[in-house]
This record gives structure tokens, C-alpha cells and sequence, in this order.
């Protein structure tokens, strides 16, 4: 009797568990997995920045942000604004409404006899026009050509005898990097490689942004021959923000870093070289060793926004959704930058940098570049 | 020990007999009883909502269960319609009205910020509390009002007539910078329950917004809105479609007229006082009637199939109720009697526990409570159109 009753307590069991192997078995424990970033990830980021630059814009005074800023009527500052707003994935433009409509023909109203865009006490003339002509560029409205033409007339006179653009016309400080990069940004955004004369001061543009960058095969100067053939950039041919460094031979040269060579990468793209160019390869190899989502590489925090603008700008225009480390893992830079922005992102939607170098304590400065990385993000991970 | 076996094959049976259980096969609708049908379709959803409801006002568990615009929207279908809840007896309406009452900042916003959208959470939450029809909300729907107000791009946020045609006249998320007409439709529908009426400034400018939204040139001076092929329906906002664009018969990119915002297009034109015999409306129609479908949203592209189901149900039946004709005239000796169409039809997709679900995701519509709340609102305006 009792092994009747064992054999069908077997039974019934084995038919319980039976029944339960054919539904599906609960799922093992896992530890929490991070979830991916993606285009939506960034859309979502993106979004919350345009609607704070949006929510901060004041139609009566015309401004961005504290009108009480020492950036709140700079047309270079009002223009960056403008060309993220006119660039992010909502394209706005003058018929959108006022937060547009207004600093445009504020920055009209900037435009010096010279033709440079500028505030009259002057000062900055190369950023603040370029931005400009940059940002009016981005509405599409040909109404301004004729004023856009005058202005890139004297942004071209910005360029020196090095080939690169220094402050401004007259300046005595000599070019830099960075100069050159927004003032490449300008003269493309509004159509200038499509004017003949252009190519010559395209060639001599390329010539001063090969003397900025670590890459012995194209750095046509005597100092360039010495560095360590990293491939990074640097803000003169003799002159970093990230110090120096000492190579194993013994020489001092200026140390490479994050938004130079960003800077470099893009300049190199604007003046038509391709992807597989030396110069482009030898910067995506700097960038494969010492790629940050979290700070200005070899500098910190210092300029991390407009690194982080450059940077995306520059992959983009490279054609780049991956790099691939030493080590042989991918890094897809559009994830990892997407993610760090919106990680410290402010809640309510607003970025700045705990550095206040370079105008970064400026909310309205960190947020229109933070908008502009965050929308070419999203262009990538699409 | 002679009483332990059948003890121990009871429990077995009964594991193994719940291990089978599986879900009642749904209801078969009795031919010809569309509006019994509906009505039970309507109280089985209203039951799914209830059982689900939170001890603080929220319903379900869903990741969004807090937004108050699924709060309201959940109350103003339980406190509408022919089976419709009243607070007194059902204690979750009057946990929901407070919970949406505690969510009201000093700018008369009714959301949480977590969760942005301002404008569709107050001027849904604004229905509800008006469908609960109780005075004590006077105050709040008074601030709520003064918010919706300030979320129309009109002169005294700098927005001008002729100058910003993307956006003028419509209403944004929040006090931001993009009009569209979603935002706007849900804003007039809480202004108009708030008393304001065709006349009032804000009625007035809306309707410029809409007109630029509608895919009709004879009334639409929007310069990027000239490319359509005149089909009478609407887009998002001037120049936009969710659903992107499409080429036309002359070879042109436009931006796609879509079911969703069609509907919601001619309601915001009724609300504006158009007749039936104003252009716009006789466009408006004519793109209804040549779509007329209430299984699936006309104008989606196939990759889009299914997507925002239920808000389109909640938008036809609005709008159809509004426009006043139970039985729409489709040409060609064709007739559709909508009521019948769209009760006997979600009747057949509700799920046996009352609920329905979209298994496409987007704008949230993989979460029931808010499809059984949209499908609820969709149900009770069809019941009353059955013919």
C-alpha cells in the first residue's frame, strides 16, 4: 500500500513538475543592467536643454539667460545660442518665434562699418563674427547674404601671414587654433568653398592647422619634427594650454590636448581633406588613445563644454561612430559623450562647468554647446 | 493517516489544475446588440480601473502611474458617459481629485516636473475636476486656467501674427518654444470647460495655428505648408508631421496628414466657431469621410502601423460627437454609423479583465491604464452615438 501511495505521490509529482518545465523557467538573477544610451536617450537630454535656452530668453531686453551677464549682449555668445537652436533636431528658424527673431536682428544691428560683427567698444572680433555669420547662415533666409558677405570680407582679413586667424584685424598677438577653427566655421557655414578665390586660403589655412598639430609626416615646421607623433592638436605651434611635455629624446614641446585636437580634426574637414588623409587618421589615433566623455583630455575640466561641442563636431564630420582603443575595445563616443551630458545635466535642463575658464561659468555658454554635442549625438546613435 | 492522501492529491490537482489556468476566452458579442455590448464593454473597463486604483489617487503600478495626466484621464473617463462614477460613491474619484489638487504649483501648473508636459497634465487634469463637478475646485481650476493661458505663443509672450507662422496662436508643452497642435487641442478643450467660447482672444488665435496645420490651400497661407495635396486633413504644426513626410502627386516632399490630429483639427475649428459649410470644415470632412476607419489610424506610414491607437480612438470620437452626426455620409451610397463602428469594434480588442493595450509602445501605449482610460472616454461618446 505504501509504495502504491509513493508511486503515485512520483507520479503526480513528476506530472506537476512536468507541467512546469513547459512553462518558461523564471529568469536567473542578474544584477541591474545600465540602461543603454541612445538617440532617444539624447533626444530626451537635448530636449530639456533648447527648452531651458528657451524658457531663459527674454523678449523685451533680447537676451539669453542673467541679462545681467558681461555675455548677455555679446553677438558671438547670442549667435552660439542661435546656430545650436537652428541646429538641433527641431530647426528652428524666424518663423518659430522670437527667441530667434530677436537676437537676429540684434546681431544685425552689431554689424561695425568694417563689416565685422562685434560690439562697438570692439574686442573678439574673429569669435564673435564668425559665430555670426555661422548663425545666420543656419536660418536659411538670403535677406542677410549681402550682409553676411560684407561681414566674411573682413573676417577674411582676420588671417595672417601664418596662415592662421588671429583675434582680429590688427591684432598684434599672433593666430591660434582656435581662432582658426571658428573662423573655418564661419566661411563654410556661409557657402565660401564655393567662391573660387577660396581654395588659396584654404591651402594656406591648412598649412598653419598641419603647424598645430604632433604629426611629424605633415607638420611643416622645424618644432613640429620634434614631438612624440601622437597626432594631437594644439592651440599654436609652439604654445598649449595643457603645459608641455618632455619627449624621450629630450626636447620640450607643446602637449596635445582634447579640444585642439578636436579643433584640428574638424579644421582639417573643412578645408576638404578627406577621412583618409594622414592628418585626419593621425588625429582619430590621438583620439582613440585619449578619448573622455568626462573632461578635456590632458586639461580637466577647463573648457570641457567646448571640447565637448568641438569633439562631436569633429567625429561627425569624420564620418566616426566608433574608435577602437588600444586595447582593442570600441568606444562609441556618441553613447559615452550623450551619456556624461546628461548625467550632469542641472534638472532644470541647464549645464555649467565648475571651471570658469573661457566663459564656462556661463550657463547660457555651456548650455547652447552642450545642446550642440547632444544633437549630433543623436545623429549618430540614430 | 487514511485522510493525508487525499489531502496530498487535492493539493497536487489543485497545483497542477492552477498551473493550467489560462484566461476565459472574451465574450462573443451577440449580432445586433452593438449597444449592449458597449455598455458592457464600458463597465468592464471601468471596473479594470477601479480595481487598479491606488490608495493616493494613482492607478496601476506602471512606471507612470504618478503622471497626473493619466491620473485625470482615467477619472474624467470613469466620471463620464452613460455609466458614469460620481465622487460620493466612488471613493477612488475623490482620491484622484486630491492627488491632482496636490500637484498644483504656484503657477497654477498641475504636473511633476520629473515628468515635464505641463500643459497636457493641467489641461487634463482640468477635465476631470470639472467632470467631477464639485465648487470646492473653483480655485484651482481658476489657476489652472491663468497657466493654460500662458502657455498660448501669442503677443504678450512676443510671439507676432505674421512673422512667427510656425507657432503663433498655438499652445506649447509649457512655456516654451514649440507650438503644436496636440498641445493645443487638449488646451482649448480644458479652456473651453473652463467657460471661455469662440469670441475670446485666445480661440481666436488658436485658430490661426490651426488653419496653418491643415493640408488645405485655399485657407492656409503657412509658406511651408503649400507642397500638400490638398486633402483636407491636418499635420502637428505648420511644416511637421509625426510621421514625417511623404511625396506628393507632384513629386513634392510634404509633411504627412495624419488621423490623430485631423480629428483633433476640425474639433479645434468647430471650437472656433466654423460652420459645417466653411471651407476648412468641408476639407476637414472630406479627408474623414475618404479615411473613415476606426481599426486603424489613416495617414501611418506601414513602419508606424498601430502607433497612438487609442489616443486616435478618444480623437474621432470627440470630434465626431462635436461635429453632431451620428451616421457620416461616406459617398457613394456608402454609410457609417461611427458609434456602433467603434463600441462594437473596441469591444472585440478589450482584454477579459476590462483592460485594453497597445502592442505598439509609442507615447506610452504599452501602459493599460492609460489605453483603457483613452479606449473608456472613446466607448462612452460612442455609446451615446449608437444609432
Amino acid at each position: 500500500m505504501r509504495l502504491q501511495l509513493l508511486g503515485l505521490l512520483v507520479v503526480l509529482t513528476t506530472f506537476t513538475w512536468a507541467t512546469q518545465a513547459a512553462e518558461p523557467p523564471p529568469p536567473p538573477v542578474k544584477p541591474p543592467v545600465e540602461r543603454p544610451f541612445t538617440a532617444d536617450s539624447a533626444k530626451a537630454a537635448a530636449d530639456k536643454a533648447e527648452a531651458w535656452l528657451g524658457q531663459s530668453y527674454d523678449f523685451k531686453g533680447v537676451t539669453f539667460g542673467d541679462p545681467k551677464s558681461p555675455n548677455a549682449k555679446m553677438p558671438g555668445v547670442i549667435a552660439l545660442v542661435v546656430r545650436a537652436l537652428a541646429e538641433c533636431r527641431h530647426d528652428y528658424r524666424e518663423s518659430n518665434g522670437p527667441f530667434i527673431t530677436g537676437p537676429v536682428k540684434y546681431l544685425l544691428e552689431c554689424q561695425q562699418e568694417n563689416g565685422a560683427f562685434a560690439l562697438k567698444e570692439g574686442g573678439r572680433e574673429t569669435y564673435n563674427t564668425a559665430l555670426t555669420i555661422a548663425a545666420l547662415s543656419a536660418l536659411e533666409n538670403d535677406a542677410y547674404t549681402g550682409k553676411i558677405e560684407k561681414a566674411r570680407a573682413y573676417l577674411l582679413k582676420c588671417q595672417i601671414k601664418d596662415g592662421g586667424f588671429s583675434y582680429g584685424y590688427g591684432f598684434h598677438g599672433g593666430s591660434d587654433l582656435s581662432n582658426t577653427w571658428i573662423a573655418l566655421n564661419g566661411l563654410n557655414a556661409s557657402g565660401y568653398a564655393k567662391v573660387k578665390e577660396s581654395a588659396d586660403v584654404y591651402k594656406s589655412v591648412l598649412n598653419f592647422v598641419r603647424s598645430c598639430q604632433d604629426n611629424i609626416e605633415t607638420n611643416p615646421t622645424e618644432d613640429g619634427k620634434l614631438g612624440e607623433n601622437s597626432g594631437g592638436g594644439y592651440y599654436t605651434p609652439t604654445k598649449s594650454e595643457a603645459g608641455t611635455l618632455k619627449t624621450r629624446k629630450g626636447d620640450t614641446v607643446p602637449k596635445p590636448y582634447g579640444s585642439m585636437t578636436a579643433a584640428a580634426l574638424e579644421s582639417f574637414m573643412l578645408c576638404g581633406l578627406k577621412a583618409d588623409a594622414p592628418e585626419v587618421k593621425a588625429a582619430l589615433k590621438w583620439f582613440k588613445a585619449n578619448f573622455s566623455a568626462k573632461e578635456n583630455p590632458n586639461v580637466g575640466a577647463a573648457g570641457y563644454f567646448y571640447y565637448a561641442a568641438a569633439a562631436a563636431r569633429a567625429l561627425k564630420a569624420a564620418g566616426v561612430k566608433e574608435l577602437e582603443a588600444a586595447d582593442g575595445h570600441k568606444i562609441n563616443w556618441a553613447a559615452e559623450l550623450g551619456s556624461q551630458l546628461a548625467k550632469i545635466q542641472r534638472p532644470d535642463g541647464s549645464f555649467v562647468n565648475t571651471e570658469a575658464k573661457w566663459l564656462e561659468d556661463d550657463p547660457v555658454v555651456c548650455t547652447a554647446y552642450a545642446l550642440t554635442a547632444l544633437t549630433l549625438c543623436r545623429e549618430t546613435l540614430k | 493517516m487514511s485522510y493525508r492522501l487525499p489531502l496530498i492529491l487535492a493539493v497536487m490537482l489543485l497545483a497542477t489544475a492552477t498551473l493550467y489556468a489560462a484566461e476565459p476566452p472574451p465574450p462573443v458579442p451577440a449580432k445586433g446588440d452593438v449597444k449592449a455590448q458597449t455598455l458592457e464593454a464600458i463597465k468592464k473597463a471601468q471596473k479594470f480601473l477601479i480595481d487598479n486604483a491606488n490608495e493616493d489617487g494613482t492607478f496601476g503600478k506602471g512606471f507612470a502611474h504618478g503622471v497626473p495626466g493619466v491620473v485625470a484621464l482615467a477619472t474624467y473617463g470613469l466620471a463620464s458617459g452613460p455609466a458614469k462614477l460620481t465622487a460620493d460613491k466612488a471613493p477612488a474619484l475623490a482620491k484622484a481629485a486630491e492627488y491632482l489638487v496636490g500637484k498644483q504649483d504656484a503657477k497654477g501648473a498641475i504636473w511633476i516636473p520629473k515628468f515635464q508636459n505641463a500643459n497636457y497634465n493641467t489641461s487634463t487634469a482640468v477635465m476631470a475636476l470639472k467632470a467631477l463637478n464639485d465648487p470646492k475646485y473653483n480655485e484651482v481650476l481658476d489657476k489652472a486656467k491663468e497657466f493654460i493661458l500662458n502657455c498660448q505663443l501669442d503677443e504678450k509672450a512676443g510671439y507676432e501674427k505674421d512673422v512667427h507662422i510656425r507657432s503663433y496662436g498655438g499652445f506649447a508643452y509649457a512655456m516654451s518654444l514649440q507650438a503644436n497642435l496636440s498641445n493645443t487641442i487638449f488646451a482649448m478643450d480644458a479652456l473651453k470647460d473652463l467657460g471661455l467660447k469662440e469670441d475670446s482672444p485666445a480661440f481666436k488665435n488658436a485658430l490661426t495655428f490651426v488653419r496653418r496645420c491643415q493640408d488645405n490651400l485655399e485657407t492656409n497661407d503657412s509658406p511651408e505648408m503649400k507642397f500638400g495635396d490638398n486633402a483636407g486633413g491636418f499635420v502637428y504644426l505648420p511644416g511637421e508631421s509625426e510621421h514625417d513626410t511623404f511625396k506628393t502627386r507632384a513629386g513634392k516632399e510634404a509633411p504627412v496628414p495624419y488621423g490623430n490630429m485631423s480629428f483633433q483639427g476640425l474639433r479645434a475649428l468647430l471650437y472656433c466657431g466654423l460652420g459645417k459649410d466653411s471651407p476648412e470644415v468641408k476639407a476637414a470632412m472630406k479627408y474623414i469621410r475618404a479615411n473613415y476607419d476606426v481599426k486603424n489610424q489613416p495617414g501611418l506610414p506601414d513602419a508606424s502601423k498601430g502607433q497612438g491607437y487609442f489616443y486616435y480612438t478618444v480623437a474621432l470620437a470627440r470630434c465626431l460627437s462635436v461635429y453632431g452626426e451620428s451616421e457620416l455620409d461616406l459617398g457613394g451610397g456608402k454609410k457609417a454609423a461611427w458609434g456602433n463602428d467603434l463600441g462594437g469594434y473596441l469591444a472585440t480588442i478589450q482584454k477579459a479583465d476590462g483592460s485594453f493595450v497597445n502592442p505598439v509602445d509609442r507615447w506610452q501605449e504599452n501602459d493599460p491604464i492609460l489605453c483603457t482610460s483613452y479606449a473608456l472616454i472613446a466607448l462612452n461618446l460612442a455609446y451615446e452615438n449608437i444609432k
